[in-house]
């Protein structure tokens, strides 16, 4: 290469670098407009419509948005969708969205994506990120861009909702798994318990007709008793497998 | 001095026979002034015989027997609280002191033979 070419190739990739820079720049919403034209007949483009709030908001909202191609591939992603799927933003592009979806949430991902120009769609799906689950509220709505129909797709993140309702119900459960236990407890505490203690005093008291009618009541009570807690009895189900245990349900959460 | 009992208990058998063991076997150191089948009763009854012990079980319908307790010492404030109760004091005593009852006896192991005994040493340490 002689002197004189490798000056136009620096000067070039000087060139290069500068386009890159400003791309960039209108890329980040630092420009409001480009100068263009030969010199004489420059014009200035205006680059900062009603648009850029509107873009500079999406970029930085807390939900995740993004737009995807009619299969799914992801076109541009906000930085809080990146973070839903735990990609870098600036690297999602091409990623199919069904990538990042478990096999058995695909299904609704694939009906999400069919959605219409102008209809809306939504689904809660799960986006998997390494060994952790994201649970997401999807909308999408399809946008007709020149010939093509894009899908707009906005995420919400509903995990913390979820693992919340989760917990109320877990709760829900044991507190009504206790209310049972102890209903029980009263039910055995005054059908037989009573019954016993009455029968003994009676006895330490000398009145044994008396305390042979009270043991007699009590024994017709908790057979009844029994009764009500079993239900109908089937084949199998009296089955003596140990002493009985009455153990807390445990955390679903 | 004779100790003013009243009886709680919604087992009427069982309110008959703690009665009967405290006439017949208390030596005439306790006479049944009252006796109440709910907790709700039993605030009735205190309030107007002002008695110096209330025997109350726990578990009974329109108000239970911890529900009662401060009820009772509200309007009896001089009255021993002794909860005879048919659920383990392992389960059940705490929540009795808690709400405000002096003792906890749990039915049952020869009652008619210890009742006696058991209040006499709870109302010696209650002074009374």
């Amino acid at each position: 290469m002689t002197s004189g070419e490798g000056e136009e190739l620096d000067r070039l990739r000087q060139r290069l670098s500068e386009l890159e820079d400003a791309l960039a720049a209108v890329a980040d919403g630092q420009v409001d407009g480009l100068v263009v034209g030969a010199p004489g007949r420059e014009r200035v483009v205006s680059v900062s419509g009603v648009d850029l709030p509107y873009r500079v908001m999406v970029e930085r909202l807390g939900d995740g948005a993004a737009t995807l191609g009619r299969d799914g591939t992801i076109l541009v992603a906000n930085p809080a969708f990146a973070r839903l799927v735990g990609v870098e933003a600036a690297s999602l592009r091409g990623w199919p969205l069904t990538g990042f979806v478990p096999p058995e949430g695909a299904p609704a991902v694939l009906e999400l994506l069919e959605v219409g120009v102008g209809e809306v769609r939504r689904s809660e799906v799960d986006l998997r990120v390494a060994d952790t689950t994201n649970h997401v509220l999807m909308s999408t709505t399809g946008i007709r861009v020149g010939a093509e129909v894009v899908v707009c797709c906005a995420v919400a993140d509903v995990t913390e909702h979820r693992r919340v309702v989760a917990q109320l119900e877990s709760e829900r459960r044991l507190a009504a798994q206790r209310d049972l236990r102890m209903r029980t407890a009263l039910e055995v505490n005054d059908t037989i318990v009573q019954g016993l203690v009455t029968a003994e005093m009676t006895l330490d008291m000398g009145q044994l007709e008396r305390a042979r009618q009270l043991l007699a009541a009590t024994s017709t009570r908790a057979r009844d008793l029994i009764g009500e807690l079993t239900g109908d009895v089937r084949p199998g189900m009296l089955r003596r497998v140990g002493p009985a245990t009455i153990d807390d349900e445990e955390d679903a959460s | 001095m004779t100790c003013r009992v009243v009886v709680v208990d919604d087992a009427e058998d069982l309110r008959e026979m703690v009665a009967m063991v405290l006439t017949l076997r208390g030596g005439g150191r306790f006479e049944v002034v009252g006796e109440a089948g709910d907790g709700a009763e039993a605030v009735t009854i205190a309030e107007r015989e002002k008695p110096d012990l209330v025997l109350m079980d726990i578990a009974m319908p329109v108000m239970d027997g911890l529900e009662a307790v401060p009820l009772v010492r509200g309007v009896a404030p001089g009255s021993t609280i002794v909860m005879l109760s048919g659920f383990p004091a392992r389960t059940a005593e705490a929540g009795a002191l808690e709400a405000g009852a002096h003792a906890y006896l749990e039915k049952g192991g020869r009652l008619a033979a210890t009742l006696v005994p058991s209040l006499t040493e709870i109302m010696a340490a209650r002074g009374a």
